[in-house]
């Protein structure tokens, strides 16, 4: 596994495929300052874990990597680019796994399914090796609000198989998933890094022994 | 678009009973008048108009105020902006489908209100095309300012005041085009722009709708 090197190397920037660069970000909520300066390098096939305690900036910097709002100091590129010169087209590339699920409760799981691959567009979407554990017709047929957490959770991670999107932003993908999800989300992110992806994980619980993250960022410590 | 359309259209219909509310206040505050100013029917006739679109108007205020708020609680607003689609076009699918379950009730049951009014049949072609137009704008606007209170607390008492304002140049029009037409006038100039501010803000609202909704998700 390729290693993360800590970021700023001299002004120097090569930037290949599926390569996630961060230099220099500030991260704010509202006024609050979370972190001062923010260097990352996630390159293809890896990924980087983030760790600190609640509040610390976590989903700030995950959702700030998805594009829902610009920051305000650094610069992200990825694959060579900056998120503002990706334009619209940095949709795409992105799927993101947020604190809520992103499904419908009025909808069942395979229509939650079928909405989804509706709003990626048939090139955001791919037929992955079946996995058992998040195969949605297992699940009962009956609108997701009916369906418990854990269910939902399968639910929205099913979506998250089917992307093609090359950068995972994973925020919390561990809550609410009992032992064998955990050990069969750990096995879609590995396939999705053998596939030349990449992705950035936040989580304050342990992986599953078998992914190891390139990078470890831990935000909120005093420095 | 079409698979888009139908996905919102189920989910509307697996929640009718939310959507049906709207239209039921609708019918109750029409019912409210001749209970309150008596069964006059000249009086009725004359502020028929008037009720007719205050009443559609507060019903479509009410009813949009949570266009995008369970887009919003859920985390498929995130999905939507992550969407390579242009998200004008997807907010414009939400739109017709609020639309269509919202304000189209509204349309085919003013015909019944008309009759408790003792509104004059003849006028109704001249009342259902400027309703559908009023709807069209009020569910435009609605659409606008539930992406803009998105996220807030007390949305349903900060939405009337920012939408009636923006209401008020189409609820003139409307009832104007219905007034003449009671009078024997031809009601075309109101209608005319009626439609004109429908395509105004047909064109220049989704763009602002997801302008406010990429706004609502930054950090």
């Amino acid at each position: 596994m390729p290693l993360g090197r800590g970021g700023r190397g001299g002004g120097v920037i090569a930037c290949g495929q599926n390569v996630l660069d961060i230099e220099g970000l500030v991260l704010r909520r509202g006024r609050r300052l979370l972190a001062r300066r923010v260097d990352l390098r996630v390159d293809r096939g890896a990924f980087a874990y983030i760790v600190g305690p609640n509040g610390s900036g976590k989903s700030t910097l995950l959702r700030v990597l998805a594009g829902f709002g610009r920051p305000e100091e650094g610069v992200i590129r990825w694959s060579g680019r900056t998120i503002g010169e990706w334009g619209g087209a940095y949709r795409g590339e992105v799927a993101f796994l947020g604190h809520l699920e992103g499904i419908k409760s009025m909808l069942t799981p395979e229509e939650n399914l079928a909405y989804r691959r509706l709003l990626v567009g048939p090139t955001g979407w791919r037929v992955p090796t079946p996995s058992p554990f998040f195969d949605v017709s297992a699940l009962p047929d009956l609108p997701c609000q009916r369906l418990s957490a854990g269910q939902r959770r399968r639910v929205s991670l099913a979506c998250l198989e089917y992307s093609a999107a090359p950068l995972w932003l994973l925020d919390e993908p561990l809550t609410a998933l009992d032992h064998d999800g955990i050990a069969a989300l750990g096995g879609l992110l590995a396939r999705h890094l053998t596939a030349g992806g990449t992705a950035v994980v936040a989580s304050h619980q342990p992986l599953p022994p078998s992914l190891v993250p390139a990078t470890v960022l831990e935000l909120g410590t005093k420095r | 678009m079409n698979g888009l359309l139908g996905a919102q259209l189920r989910m509307i219909y697996r929640a009718r009973g939310d959507y049906l509310a709207p239209v039921i206040f609708y019918v109750l505050v029409a019912s409210l008048f001749p209970l309150a100013l008596g069964p006059s029917p000249r009086l009725l006739s004359l502020i028929a108009p008037g009720v007719i679109w205050i009443d559609a108007t507060l019903a479509s205020v009410v009813a949009f105020a949570g266009l995008f708020r369970d887009d919003h609680d859920d985390g498929s607003l995130e999905q939507m902006l992550l969407s390579p689609r242009p998200l004008e076009l997807i907010v414009l699918v939400r739109v017709f489908a609020g639309w269509v379950s919202l304000s189209l009730p509204l349309v085919l049951l003013a015909p019944l209100l008309a009759l408790w009014f003792s509104f004059p049949p003849p006028i109704l072609p001249v009342l259902l095309v400027s309703l559908v137009l009023t709807t069209g704008c009020l569910t435009l606007l609605g659409a606008l300012g539930s992406a803009l209170t998105v996220g807030l607390r007390h949305s349903l008492v900060l939405l009337p005041v920012l939408l009636l304002p923006l209401a008020t140049p189409v609820l003139i029009f409307g009832a104007h085009a219905v007034l003449l037409a009671e009078r024997g006038l031809d009601p075309r100039t109101p209608l005319y722009v009626l439609a004109a501010l429908f395509f105004l803000a047909l064109a220049l609202i989704p763009k602002a709708t997801a302008a406010a909704l990429r706004v609502a998700l930054e950090v």
